[in-house]
């Protein structure tokens, strides 16, 4: 039986530096609501683990590390151009949608996380 | 990234917003203004948002396709004054017409609610990311 500690704590940090990463996104995609000609930005979960599926060699030290589940090297897909008449492509409304439910997730894993280590030092004694 | 970087995105939407309130006030204002410093009516102004660079342009690959906005200046609207025959109005050219500033009370209206909702939403995502932050310190708390 796998340990419910390192690993399971170990994805729930991968998750949860997501959420921040998209939050942050999220809250570009916000700011930039009236900007004209803005397209909004987005990271998905499968965006940050690609690498990983792609079974890319590491050749080179400078080659970016693949399939580490770093956001900050998250493939960052661009939505289109708005049919407003300043060409700006956000949704104000979906994207607070959005920032809440990615919000939550976050407050979710966080919680599970606090769970599990206090599981650990109960388990230490 | 830090909690405090995405922070300062919301932060630059609400004081880009703010400013947007401020320039249509300032449009609301002078609606019935007929001389300036500059001479002639007063002309209604626009600010112009413009996507930032976050960081000092080291940031990550990630951080890179993030922007905050910035109001890039604020540009003065050229449509032609309003003339009305006002021939007592001191104001008033040679013929008795008097130019009034091309300011349209709905359309300042209409960008007021814009400027209002928009400052509300980078507040709220301010709200989401305090959520994040608090339950980020519980576990270490437990």
């Amino acid at each position: 039986m796998s340990s419910f500690g390192p690993d399971a704590m170990g994805a729930l940090q991968v998750a949860m530096r997501f959420r921040k990463a998209r939050e942050a996104v999220i809250a570009g995609n916000v700011a930039n609501a009236d900007t004209p000609g803005y397209r909004r930005r987005d990271i998905s979960f499968e965006g940050i683990l690609e690498g990983a599926r792609a079974g890319l060699a590491r050749t080179h030290a400078g080659h970016l590390p693949n399939g580490s589940g770093n956001p900050e090297h998250a493939r960052v897909e661009m939505g289109p151009r708005g049919t407003r008449p300043d060409a700006n492509g956000v949704d104000l409304d979906q994207e607070l949608v959005t920032a809440h439910r990615n919000a939550s997730a976050f407050v979710d894993q966080a919680n599970v996380l606090a769970r599990l280590s206090a599981l650990v030092r109960t388990a230490m004694g | 990234m830090k909690f405090s970087d995405i922070m300062d995105i919301a932060a630059s939407g609400l004081r880009a917003q703010r400013t947007r309130m401020t320039v249509t006030a300032s449009n609301i204002a002078n609606a019935q203004t007929t001389r300036t410093r500059e001479g002639g009516p007063y002309q209604r102004r626009d600010p112009v948002f413009e996507a930032d660079r976050i960081g000092e342009g080291f940031g990550s690959a990630l951080e890179r396709k993030i922007h905050s906005v910035d109001v890039a200046r604020i540009v003065v609207d050229s449509r032609d004054p309003i003339t009305r025959f006002l021939p007592d109005h001191p104001d008033a050219n040679e013929q008795g017409y008097v130019a009034f500033p091309n300011v349209n009370l709905v359309e300042e209206q209409a960008n007021l609610v814009g400027a209002s909702r928009g400052y509300q939403a980078n507040l709220l995502v301010m709200q989401k990311l305090r959520s994040m932050t608090e339950a980020l310190l519980r576990v270490g708390q437990q």
